[in-house]
């Protein structure tokens, strides 16, 4: 996450120099115009993102440097004093923290914030290790993830409801893996998080919340298919077309959260084909559903293809190909009864795929300044 | 400037609660090892040169099989349900488990004690014992006293002592070899 942000904002800049030069050769903006620009990108976004960015680098590596200091578990210093050094961590860092808010360098503070929670979760290893409790192990995750959470929501916080939400998806994985049956508790804790968000309005909590909240889903899925329920992955398949189809509509209504509705059909593509996939090659089934979904897969596939170039979205056509790539090597290695199978399976799809491609030509050919406006 | 009072006040809320929550956390266990009734548990025998080898231990104790016939409940005792296994001490001060019951229960007789436990697996299994958790199963040993350890465990007998309080739980004292106690950990 934190490459993608410096990248990002790397690349911001350069494209930003790129067009500013462009505008200059054209004579849209003077000399002075486009240094006044540079001048503010430097002084503002650009170099105040790259500090807090990395401000929240360091403290994840000052609170990995807490967490290792309780691992080692080092004698010269006794369990009493290590203790109070994690205490005294913990309160000097809530206090730094106190200190830049009140000197209105938030920024920073959040950072700290982080570097609070995480000698948190120090403290609560370092306890455990000093009496050997090991209750079960989950438990000591979650409560590292309200206290997270709890400061998230106090201060608000985006960084600790970041980590928050991290430590309850480490629990409900961890929880997965001990108890079968489908852990509901996840869906509580990712609300309690959401409704952070929601006051704080952060826009990449959205992708954070989505990626939680997709996992989950599919794990619903194999969770369900492991109890013999009646619907599993199925469910899954559901959720994601409804996902999908919600944010069209959304999308078409509503232009000024395209890029939201945009993201969101994203997760429910994502969500939709992984629900086919452990349809087609996960459960056992027999051929003909297999061709049958697979059938399916394919049809919804170039759909959202059509969709996703009509449309001019580069994430769902990005999706929709990676699913195309993954669906025909899976049908292929899987073998669709014999190799003969599986040979006409997709000589008839490709002959339709073609059939169709020449239909899109000739629409192309007739009108040509329709497509892409049609979106 | 009055916006910036909230996170100033939700800093002072979150210390706070986080310093009550590790704090309570160190006054049970303080306290169960206090007053709780000490017993002695022999730990299963490993080879005591690879006990003490790594950052923690995992100990095993014959009180951790327990025969399926004294479960009564089978849903209620899937993990992570907690249960109560009543212990009980034979002539030569060994303990077995005697039975299992689903809300805690005061021990019958001086020679019982009850303890939580957890099942260990999700599937009953079939040779007629289950494995349960007492909590007192992890053992960190501290940086460089392994090779003591080692050393003091080497051809005896090694058990753990452990307190237990009165709602079952129970914490690792400290490591006796031949019956006493050799190693107490120190409670800070």
């Amino acid at each position: 996450l934190f490459i993608y942000l410096l990248t990002a904002m790397v690349g911001y800049r350069a494209k930003i120099e790129r067009d500013l030069r462009r505008w200059e050769a054209s004579g849209w903006l003077d000399r002075d115009g486009a240094n006044a620009i540079r001048a503010e990108l430097a002084a503002k976004r650009v170099g105040f993102e790259l500090a807090s960015t990395l401000a929240i680098l360091g403290a994840v590596l000052l609170g990995f440097a807490a967490m290792s200091f309780v691992a080692a578990n080092w004698q010269l210093m006794s369990k009493l004093a290590r203790l109070l050094l994690l205490f005294c961590g913990l309160s000097g860092s809530y206090a730094i923290a106190a200190a830049l808010f009140k000197r209105s360098m938030p920024a920073f503070g959040h950072a700290v914030v982080l570097l609070a929670v995480t000698i948190f979760g120090a403290a609560i290893m370092l306890i455990a290790q000093m009496y050997h409790i090991e209750g079960s192990p989950t438990d000591a995750v979650l409560l590292w993830a309200m206290g997270a959470l709890g400061a998230g929501l106090m201060i608000p916080s985006n960084p600790a409801l970041a980590a928050a939400l991290a430590l309850f998806g480490l629990w409900s994985s961890w929880e997965m893996t001990l108890v079968p049956g489908v852990h509901w508790a996840f869906l509580l804790s990712w609300t309690a998080v959401a409704s952070g968000f929601a006051m704080t309005r952060w826009r990449p909590a959205l992708h954070l919340l989505s990626i939680a909240m997709s996992a989950w889903i599919i794990a619903l899925g194999y969770r369900l298919s492991d109890m013999g329920a009646y619907a599993a992955h199925e469910i899954v398949v559901v959720i994601g077309l409804l996902l999908s189809t919600a944010s069209i509509l959304v999308g078409r209504r509503d232009r000024r959260n395209r890029r939201v509705s945009g993201a969101i059909l994203g997760y429910g593509m994502v969500l939709t084909y992984a629900g086919l996939f452990a349809l087609q090659f996960i459960v056992p089934k027999p051929t003909d559903t297999i061709v049958a979904v697979g059938a399916l897969t394919l049809v919804l596939i170039v759909g959202a293809l059509v969709w996703a170039i009509r449309a001019g979205n580069r994430l769902a056509l990005w999706i929709a190909y990676s699913a195309f790539s993954i669906e025909i090597f899976a049908l292929y290695t899987k073998k669709l009864g014999s190799l003969m199978g599986t040979s006409a399976f997709f000589f008839v799809a490709g002959l339709i795929v073609i059939a169709l491609s020449m239909v899109a030509y000739r629409l192309h050919g007739r009108s040509p300044t329709n497509t892409g406006a049609a979106a | 400037m009055m916006v910036l009072w909230r996170p100033i006040i939700g800093i002072a809320l979150s210390l706070t609660a986080q310093t009550a929550v590790l704090g309570w956390i160190i006054y049970e266990h303080v306290n169960l090892i206090k007053s709780g009734r000490e017993i002695m548990l022999p730990i299963v025998p490993i080879d005591p040169r690879d006990l003490f080898r790594g950052e923690y231990v995992r100990l095993t104790y014959s009180i951790a099989r327990v025969p399926t016939g004294l479960f009564s409940m089978k849903k209620s005792a899937l993990p992570p349900a907690a249960f109560y296994v009543t212990l009980q001490q034979d002539a030569d001060g060994n303990w077995s488990p005697v039975k299992v019951a689903e809300q805690l229960e005061p021990a019958a007789k001086d020679l019982q004690i009850v303890l939580k436990a957890r099942r260990r697996e999700q599937w009953w299994p079939t040779n007629g014992e289950v494995t349960v958790n007492y909590g007192i199963e992890q053992y960190f040993i501290p940086e460089g006293k392994g090779l003591e350890l080692e050393g003091l465990a080497r051809n005896r007998k090694l058990a753990a002592v452990i307190a237990v309080d009165a709602r079952g739980n129970a914490a690792i004292k400290g490591l006796a070899i031949d019956g006493k106690l050799r190693y107490e950990d120190r409670l800070f």
